[in-house]
Parts: C-alpha cells; structure tokens; sequence
C-alpha cells in the first residue's frame, strides 16, 4: 500500500502467523514488525533506555494480555510520551469483555477491534484495518523528539 | 305511728350512709389491692409539698427492699436509688413535666436492689394541679423490665450477629462471583486463542492447499471447521449465559410487545422468505432491565422461529393473560413442539430435545431465559405436544 510500518504486538505464535497471513491475502505489503511481548513493544518504540526507538510506525495492533507488560500499560506509554502521543493503537484481541473495552478507550486507543475465530471475518478485519490505518488515516506531522 | 317511724329512720339514716360508704370504700380498696397484685407493678404516691411518698408493698418483692427500708422520703427512697448514670437526666425530665404542663410522666432506667444489682425499670405517673396548674402530687407505678430488656440485647445480640453472618456470606458469595468473572474472561481469551489457531490454519489449508488433499482429506477438513465453529458459538453462549446472570440490573418500565415486534422484523429479514403468521399482543409492558428482557424475548422468539421452519402455514403469537394480580406472557408457536417427558430438562444449559441436525442451537436459550425470568424474580414453564407446538409462559 505504501512504505508505512505496521507494528504488531503480539505473543501467541499462532495469532502472529495468522495476521501476517491475513495482511498478505489483503496484499498489504507494507513493513510488519512483531513484538512478542509489551517491553519488547516498548524497547522498539523508546530504545532500551528511553532516548528513542529503532521504529516508527504508521499504526501499532496491540493485544491486551501480553507477557511481562501487558497491553493497557503499553498504550499508557505510549499516550503519556510526547513522541507517540497521537499515534494510532488499533486493540486487537480475544477479549469482548466490556471492562477491557471501556478501560482501552480511556486510555485513548482509537479502535478496537475483537479477533474473530472465523479465519474469514479476521481477513475481512484485517482488510478494513489496513484500509482505514495506512491508506485513509491522517495524523499529525510528527513532532521532532527535542 | 307514722311519724315515729320517720324519726327512727331519720335517726338511722347516717349511721346506714355510713356504713354504705365504708363498704364502698373496703371494696375499692380491696379491687386496688386485687389490681397491684395482678399487675406487679410498685405503686407510689407522691406528696409534691412534703416531697414524701407511700409505697406500696410491691416494692419489696420487686427489689428486694424490707419495710423499713422504704423510706416516706423520696430522696432516700428513690431519687438515691436511681442509677447515677441515669439519675440526672431521670430528675431532670420528672421535674420538667411536673413544672410543665403536661399531665403524664414515662421514663426507663436502671434502680438499685437491696443487693447492690441494678433493675431495668420502666416507670410512669400522672401528675395532679391544683386550680392554679400547680403539680401537687404525683401518683404512678413502676414495673421490672429487666428479663424484658435482656430478651431486647439478646434478640439485637442475635441480629448482630446474623448481619454477621449475612456479611461474611455475602463477602463469600461476592469472592466466589469475583472468582467466576475471572474464570468467564479466561474462558473468553484463553479458550478462544487455540480455537482461533485451528480454524485459522484448517481455512488456510482448504483454500490454498486444496490441490494438495484428496476428496477424503478435504472432507476431515470440512468436519474440523463444522466443529471448530460449533465450539466458537458454544464459548460465545456461554459467555453470554453468565453475563446475563453477573450484569447489573436497571429497572425500568419495557415495552415487550415492540421488542417482540423488532426481533421477530430481524428474523424475517434475515430469512425473507419465510412465511409466519405473527400475532403480537399490543401494549404489554413489564417493569425490569430492558437488555436482559430484550435476551429473554429474543431467544424465545428465535426458538419459535426455529421450531416453525418446517412447518407450513406457521404461526407465532405473543400474549399475556394474568394470575391473580401477576401477569403471565406467553410465547407460542405451532411448530415442532416436544415431549412433555422432557420438560425438566428444557431449561439446563447445554440440554437439548432435538438434534443438531434437525435443528441447530447449542441448548443455552432457555437456560439463559430461566436465569433472566429468575434474576426479575419470576419464572418460566412450558407446555408443548410433539408436531403441535410449544408455548412458553413467564412472570417477571
């Protein structure tokens, strides 16, 4: 689609390989990098020690429940850094439970998406993720970290 | 004659006045007597001038007290004897009343036995004005009520205690909720993942590896996919089936007759071309939570239209009768009906009269509509003949 990346966190392999999968069948071509579990996510976008990430990508899929940093901690990061304060976090996860939900948009994530168990709704989920994120999505321009 | 007789009884007269007014007096005083003894009650009299009082012999036996220790001074007689945590607002009030105007005087508070223990007492009089409205004497009676006021601590100990009680059940029935809301999110995230693993790889299989697999293997294929699908919905009623039960409820007045009418609009957009005859009662309306009434009609009317999608000229009614003052709605149908011999099981989760392959459901309707009916304190029952329908009858 365009030269945008696509940060994926994510810890469960099998969801791993299913996205990449469901981003390929939608031609969404664009850089995917994974992190397997929120520090991880964490140390991509801030470095190890907070001086400034290796990547900046277009849009983060985010799932709740992640190893040592879980999801929720991970979008407060990234709401309370000026670098990333307005980067879009699309959550993307098993649970439909409403506290979840309602504590995610507290948080300011701006979608959030339940992963279907129907491989062919997840393509089609994936399909409007992509369209809506990297294609039609507008943030604005980055701020230069001081 | 005449007149010597008058003059004797003249003479008489008095004498008899007399003596009828003794008699008058001796079985008054014996009634008196009859009344304290019945009563148990001391009976006191109080000179308000002389502030001296008789007593009657009542204050013995009640505390204790021999004759003379009754003193006709009611300092040394009473006012000492009052518990000196209770004396002061004990003399306080009498004289507040006596100065007053008010007529009767109550009070409770604890007077001293001859032993040294303490009585709960409840004493009351009526005060007695001269022209002027001045109190000159008081006249009352005092009653024991300590077994009654021990009965009073005992009976509040015990309710103390059964509050207790309910607290640390409620705590216990609070705990084991917290527990299943936990288990119920595990269940939604945890279980879902691996399901979402095997779907996801079998579609992939199917679609890009379809060339690679025999008719046999595509066939397996198709099977794990059926069942992986079944076990998604299974997860999601069940999910549904205890958020019906843990969820907050708003009551409010509900419109059923249009939540009727919107849900069966759903089901015959969704399968248009089907034809049923629907009879929906106007105006009924029930007080409770309108999203948990709303899954409570849904899943019976979805029920109905399911068991009627083999019969032709089907028919699907909503109506309300009433028993007593309770009113009773009814959902009915003339399509697949059941066995009577079945009806107990009708409302556990995963019980179900049919098989999958006539009708598909996974069996956690009803029992999600029991719980609905229940949590709004009602309950449903059912009545239904094989081939002939069912109709479905609750109270809210």
């Amino acid at each position: 689609m365009n030269d945008k990346t696509i940060l994926l966190v994510e810890d469960n392999p099998d969801d791993e390989e299913l996205t990449l999968l469901a981003f390929q069948q939608n031609h969404i071509s664009n850089a995917i990098t994974v992190a397997r579990d929120g520090a991880e996510a964490l140390d991509l976008l801030f470095g190890p020690d907070g001086s400034g990430g290796s990547i900046s990508p277009a849009v983060i899929l985010l799932d709740l429940k992640l190893p040592k940093v879980d999801g929720l901690e991970v979008l407060r990061c990234i709401r309370a850094d000026e670098r990333t304060k307005f980067l879009p976090v699309v959550i993307l996860t098993s649970s439909r439970e409403d506290q979840d939900l309602i504590a995610s948009y507290s948080l300011g994530a701006n979608s959030y998406v339940r992963k279907p168990v129907n491989f062919a709704e997840f393509l089609e989920a994936v399909h409007q993720l992509g369209l809506y994120w990297l294609l039609l999505n507008e943030t604005p321009a980055k701020k230069p970290i001081p | 004659m005449a007149t010597r007789l008058k003059k004797n009884f003249d003479d008489l007269s008095p004498k008899w006045r007399r003596k009828r007014a003794e008699a008058t007096l001796r079985e008054s005083l014996a009634r008196f007597h009859a009344a304290t003894r019945a009563t148990g009650d001391g009976f006191w009299d109080w000179d308000l001038a002389t502030n001296t009082s008789w007593r009657n012999e009542n204050y013995q036996t009640l505390f204790g007290y021999s004759a003379s220790e009754i003193s006709p001074s009611i300092v040394e007689s009473w006012n000492e004897r009052i518990h000196p945590d209770d004396r002061e607002r004990v003399l306080s009030h009498i004289h507040a009343v006596i100065d007053g105007t008010d007529e009767f005087w109550t009070d409770e508070y604890r007077f001293r036995r001859s032993d040294g223990t303490y009585a709960d007492v409840f004493d009351r009089g009526y005060v007695l004005r001269d022209a002027s409205g001045r109190g000159m004497r008081m006249v009352g009676a005092i009653q024991d009520i300590t077994e009654r006021k021990q009965a009073q601590a005992r009976l509040l100990a015990f309710n103390a205690e059964l509050e207790q009680r309910v607290a640390r059940r409620t705590r216990e029935l609070q705990d084991l909720n917290q527990e299943l809301e936990t288990f119920c999110y595990s269940v939604s995230h945890d279980l879902r993942a691996p399901l979402r693993g095997i779907a996801g790889f079998t579609e992939i299989l199917a679609k890009n590896y379809a060339s690679a697999l025999d008719d046999t293997a595509q066939g397996y294929l198709g099977r794990v996919r059926a069942a992986t699908h079944r076990m998604g919905e299974l997860i999601d009623d069940l999910l549904k089936l205890s958020r019906v039960s843990r969820d907050q409820m708003h009551r409010e007045t509900v419109d059923l007759s249009a939540i009727a009418r919107d849900v069966l609009a759903n089901l015959q957009h969704a399968a248009p071309e089907r034809q049923v005859e629907l009879c929906i009662e106007d105006g009924l309306t029930a007080k409770g939570d309108p999203r948990l009434l709303r899954i409570l009609l849904e899943n019976l009317l979805d029920n109905a239209w399911k068991f009627t999608s083999k019969t032709p000229a089907a028919s699907i009614t909503f109506t309300a009768s009433s028993e007593g003052n309770v009113p009773i709605f009814a959902v009915s149908d003339n399509g697949a009906g059941f066995d009577m011999r079945y009806a107990s099981k009708l409302f556990g989760p995963f019980q179900r009269l049919h098989r999958a392959t006539e009708f598909p459901g996974t069996g956690i309707g009803l029992a999600t509509v029991q719980r609905i009916a229940s949590r709004h304190g009602g309950r449903i029952w059912a009545e239904a003949e094989p081939g002939k329908g069912a109709t479905f009858r609750f109270s809210l």
